[in-house]
């Protein structure tokens, strides 16, 4: 749905790094290489970013409530 | 036998890490710390939330329990009053509330820095400033439409990481005995390369025909070099001697983080050492025996 903002194991802070992460990789650069940039150093943590998938920008489209 | 006076002496230390070796206690003493850490030292998160408006896409508990999960960091005037209101027994007359209140014009993300920091409650108003605010101002915690509000009240209290891991102020917190590796031949030849290759932490290296051991302190135990090669190294431990891990959410700083768990720890063990007293008072303790009399 939306980026968690714990690590489901560990509890290290994640949601604040999603913004960056999503932007270079969709801009073509290697996870891995970003992942370490960000300082997320454990696999737990670095899985919570890798394989998260942003549902909530579909749902928003089908939002009623603008002008 | 090691003498068992407890020494501490950190290998680094930063406001949000801390590496350092603890000696001279036994295992269940170093894990009693390391429990301590994550479930005894108290800290500050939203625990409450009135939800005036929300029409978000996201359920106003998915919304407050997103609230609850942001770290605050607490300044550190601020934190001592608040650890001294939750130790009295008083969490819920020292809060600190924040406010929320937003309208969508065009998609947007709220961020963690758009929550407001309220008037201070009571005891918190001797304080000259109140500097509570969420580790990173850029924690999403939800995605509006246009046209989309919110509106809510957040109230942080303070508790325990046993209460709810929200108010753990660590996110690692480890320990592992004090390797040792010892080189039996340290003039190996071919065989030592294959044994420094087998270690995935680097701790050993081979260089002109000698075997060396580099950074001990890297071992995990794993003794795959012992496997690579079982007459060359042998791997072992003290397990009087601990390396402790602790990587903080930037809360309150480690080195306060170990300081409270050690207090807290103690102030249990007195309390139980009071309790016993207590419950032995009533008790007449019989005659002693003759046995018991010989020296
Ligand atoms: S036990 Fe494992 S980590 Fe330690 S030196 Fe041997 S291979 Fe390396
Ligand atoms: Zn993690």
């Amino acid at each position: 749905m939306i980026i968690p903002i714990r690590c489901f194991t560990c509890g290290a802070l994640i949601g604040d790094k999603w913004m960056k992460f999503a932007e270079r990789v969709k801009r073509g650069e290697d996870p891995a290489k970003v992942l370490d940039e960000l300082g997320v150093k454990r696999y737990c943590c670095r899985r919570m970013l890798l394989s998260h998938v942003e549902l909530i920008d579909e749902l928003l489209r089908y939002e009623v409530y603008g002008p | 036998m090691q003498s068992l006076e407890p020494k501490l002496r950190f290998l680094r230390l930063e406001e949000g890490y801390a590496e350092f070796i603890l000696e001279g206690v036994t295992p269940a003493v170093a894990n009693a710390l390391r429990r301590a850490i994550i479930s005894d030292v108290p800290t500050l998160a939203i625990d409450e939330v009135a939800v005036l408006e929300n029409t978000s896409v996201l359920f106003d508990e998915i919304l407050a329990h997103r609230l609850g999960l942001i770290p605050l960091r607490v300044d550190p005037e601020t934190y001592e009053v608040l650890l001294e209101c939750y130790e009295e027994g008083r969490r819920d007359d020292c809060i600190v509330s924040f406010t929320l209140e937003i309208e969508a014009e065009r998609p947007m993300t709220v961020y963690s820095g758009h929550l407001k920091l309220a008037e201070p409650a009571e005891p918190l108003k001797k304080l000259a400033r109140v500097d509570v605010k969420p580790v990173s101002d850029v924690i999403p915690i939800v995605k509006l439409a246009a046209g989309q509000r919110i509106v809510l009240e957040a109230y942080a209290k303070m508790g325990v990481g046993r209460e709810h891991a929200k108010w753990q102020p660590v996110s690692v917190a480890a320990y592992k005995y004090y390797p040792r590796v010892e080189v039996l031949r340290e003039e190996c030849g071919e065989e030592g390369r294959r044994c420094a290759e087998a270690c995935p932490r680097g701790v050993l290296r081979y260089e002109d025909g000698r075997l060396k051991v580099v950074n001990e302190l890297d071992c995990t135990m794993c003794r795959a070099c012992e496997e690579a090669c079982p007459d060359l190294v042998r791997v072992s431990w003290d397990d009087r001697r601990f390396i402790f891990r602790v990587e903080g959410l930037g809360m309150i700083p480690v080195s306060k983080v170990i300081e409270v768990a050690l207090r807290r720890l103690m102030s249990r063990l007195d309390r139980l050492a009071e309790a016993v007293e207590e419950a032995a008072k009533g008790i007449k303790s019989p005659e002693p025996s003759e046995a018991q009399l010989e020296p």
